[in-house]
């Protein structure tokens, strides 16, 4: 068992190492790991070319767990994923030959390409951390976590995630361009290293991660903190922009992320800055917008910003 | 980031305005009526009288009587003086012509006053607050003693919190209006933007705030002693700046 302090130092390590390949992303990362760290899956939406691949690998890397990679085209099926069983004649029964679910982190390349019928058996797995094949469920082993991309722009032939299986990620982070100086700085540390292959070294084990984990599960939610996130998760449902809003599972994806966001600023409590700091990628993806408001400039960012500007937060006078 | 159509406050006195003019055009219009219908009256009575002498002879004497008071009623009283009605219109037009060179001078004022804050928020980081004044800087100095003061009595947690209570009840004001939504640091840095205050000291004595608030591991005399320090630091800070007349870093 490892204290929040000791949890807090391996955390900033982790992002220390990440950034040595992400260029400037420094909020990005943070989000991302205090998803993991909270137990859930990230979904990164941005633009190509803007490091989510390489993001999601170096995570892999420094965290120490397994990386598979799935590249999500219109022909993949659900037993591509999962595994399927294959008939072996030399024992003459059927073994079961695990997919790329099996793993400790896997990249779900472009989700938004496959069809609605593997994107749900993912979805499954991430949910239920289990896979059944055949009738015969296998568990996924933890520390289990998916980094999906999507790319925001294209959408010949892509199948958008409904707002059932978007609710199912923890957060929705995009990491933006960067600006001329970070990425003149991307260019230098190429010419610099000399070859394509970015290798990060492991900062943390397997068990490491999972004890940091448990730092998290540890960590104080004061009630009126618990009530806030409640609140915010409540008020995008009554925002005069939005169709559907905010699941009860968005306020605890708030809650949940606020927790690892605390431990890696090194507390054992978590804050109404923290709930503020994560409420956008918590609950952005989780509010539908009225569809006569498609072509402006509102989107589920936009709600959630007006919300964190009108729902109170816990004072001090609730206390005394 | 919304998209919320604009909507034209600027016409809207002068509509209203309109309609109160309009208004009292119908006004002045019904006070003209029953003199007209009066007249119509008068004009119907006179030439029925016409069909009556053809008829009834024996009426003659009472018809011309009738005939010339009609052309008396209509002659005004006195004639170099404006109808009744239209000496109504005139304070309400005035009225209204005030109201809308009022209008347009406050919207100009806030324009600019607009304009001066985008400017000021240009030029400088510290650009939401205008600056504080004595009296309420009084109030801020009398909280701070006060919390400073009171940092010995209770628990370390209760201290703690009651002196951030203090500290926030004072800094808000006419000039730095209470948000329900801010958090502990989203006020320091609004209170650091308004206030000469020392911005280490109270961004510490916020962190010790919220360790106090919403932790539940020990709260000690360690971190009380920190936040009386704070407090001296701040209270030094603002006593300092005052006498010297600047702000503090």
């Amino acid at each position: 068992m490892i204290d929040t302090l000791e949890a807090s130092r391996k955390a900033r390590a982790v992002l220390d190492e990440i950034e040595r390949a992400v260029v400037g992303k420094r909020d990005a990362l943070t989000l991302v790991l205090s998803a993991i760290l909270a137990g859930g899956h990230v979904l990164l939406e941005d633009f190509p070319g803007l490091g989510k691949t390489l993001a999601a690998r170096s995570f892999a890397q420094t965290l120490g767990l397994d990386f598979r990679r799935a590249q999500f085209t219109p022909d993949l099926l659900p037993a591509d994923l999962t595994g399927s069983f294959i008939y072996d004649q030399g024992q003459g029964s059927f073994e079961f030959r695990a997919g790329p679910l099996f793993t400790g982190l896997l990249l779900a390349d472009e989700i938004n390409r496959t069809p609605p019928k593997t994107q749900a058996a993912l979805l499954e797995a991430m949910q239920e951390r289990q896979v059944t094949v055949e009738g015969e469920t296998f568990r996924l082993d933890p520390p289990f976590h998916v980094l999906a991309t999507a790319n925001p722009v294209e959408y010949e032939g892509t199948y958008p995630l409904p707002e059932a299986q978007l609710d199912r990620f923890l957060l929705r982070v995009g990491f933006g361009y960067p600006d001329a100086a970070e990425e003149w700085e991307v260019l230098r540390r190429r010419l610099e290293r000399q070859q394509e292959e970015q290798t990060l070294s492991p900062v943390v084990t397997r068990d490491e991660l999972l004890a940091i984990q448990a730092a998290v599960e540890r960590v104080t939610v004061d009630p009126d903190i618990g009530r806030y996130c409640v609140a915010l998760a409540a008020a995008t449902r009554s925002h005069h922009h939005t169709l559907v809003g905010s699941s009860p599972r968005g306020g605890l994806a708030l809650m949940l992320v606020a927790r690892g966001y605390a431990v890696i600023a090194g507390r054992d409590f978590v804050v109404p800055e923290d709930v503020k700091a994560v409420a956008v990628p918590a609950l952005a993806h989780r509010v539908t917008i009225r569809p006569e408001l498609w072509m402006t400039e509102i989107s589920g960012r936009t709600v959630v910003e007006t919300v964190l500007g009108q729902v109170p937060a816990p004072t001090a006078r609730d206390r005394v | 980031m919304g998209t919320t159509p604009p909507t034209p406050r600027g016409l809207t006195p002068v509509a209203l305005g309109a309609a109160v003019l309009v208004l009292c055009a119908l006004v002045a219009a019904t006070f003209d009526g029953p003199r007209w219908s009066e007249r119509d009256r008068v004009t119907d009575r006179s030439s029925a009288s016409e069909d009556d002498e053809r008829d009834q002879p024996e009426d003659e004497a009472a018809a011309p009587e009738d005939e010339a008071a009609a052309p008396e009623d209509d002659e005004p009283w006195l004639p170099w003086v404006p109808p009744a009605d239209l000496l109504l219109l005139l304070p309400v037009a005035a009225v209204f012509i005030v109201a809308l060179v009022v209008a347009a001078r406050l919207r100009v004022v806030r324009r600019r006053r607009t304009l001066t804050r985008r400017a000021a928020v240009r030029a400088s980081p510290h650009h939401d607050e205008p600056a504080p004044d004595e009296t309420v800087e009084d109030g801020l100095l009398g909280a701070i003693d006060a919390g400073a003061t009171a940092i010995g009595e209770g628990s370390p947690r209760n201290a703690i919190v009651a002196a951030w209570v203090r500290l926030e009840q004072a800094v808000v004001g006419d000039h730095f209006p209470h948000r329900p939504e801010e958090t502990p640091s989203e006020l320091v840095e609004r209170a650091v933007a308004s206030y000469r205050l020392d911005v280490e000291a109270i961004s510490r004595l916020a962190a010790l705030y919220r360790e106090a608030r919403f932790s539940a591991h020990p709260v000690t005399e360690e971190h009380r002693d920190e936040a009386a320090d704070c407090l001296r630091r701040l209270l030094a800070t603002i006593t300092t700046t005052r006498l010297g007349g600047t702000r503090a870093p």
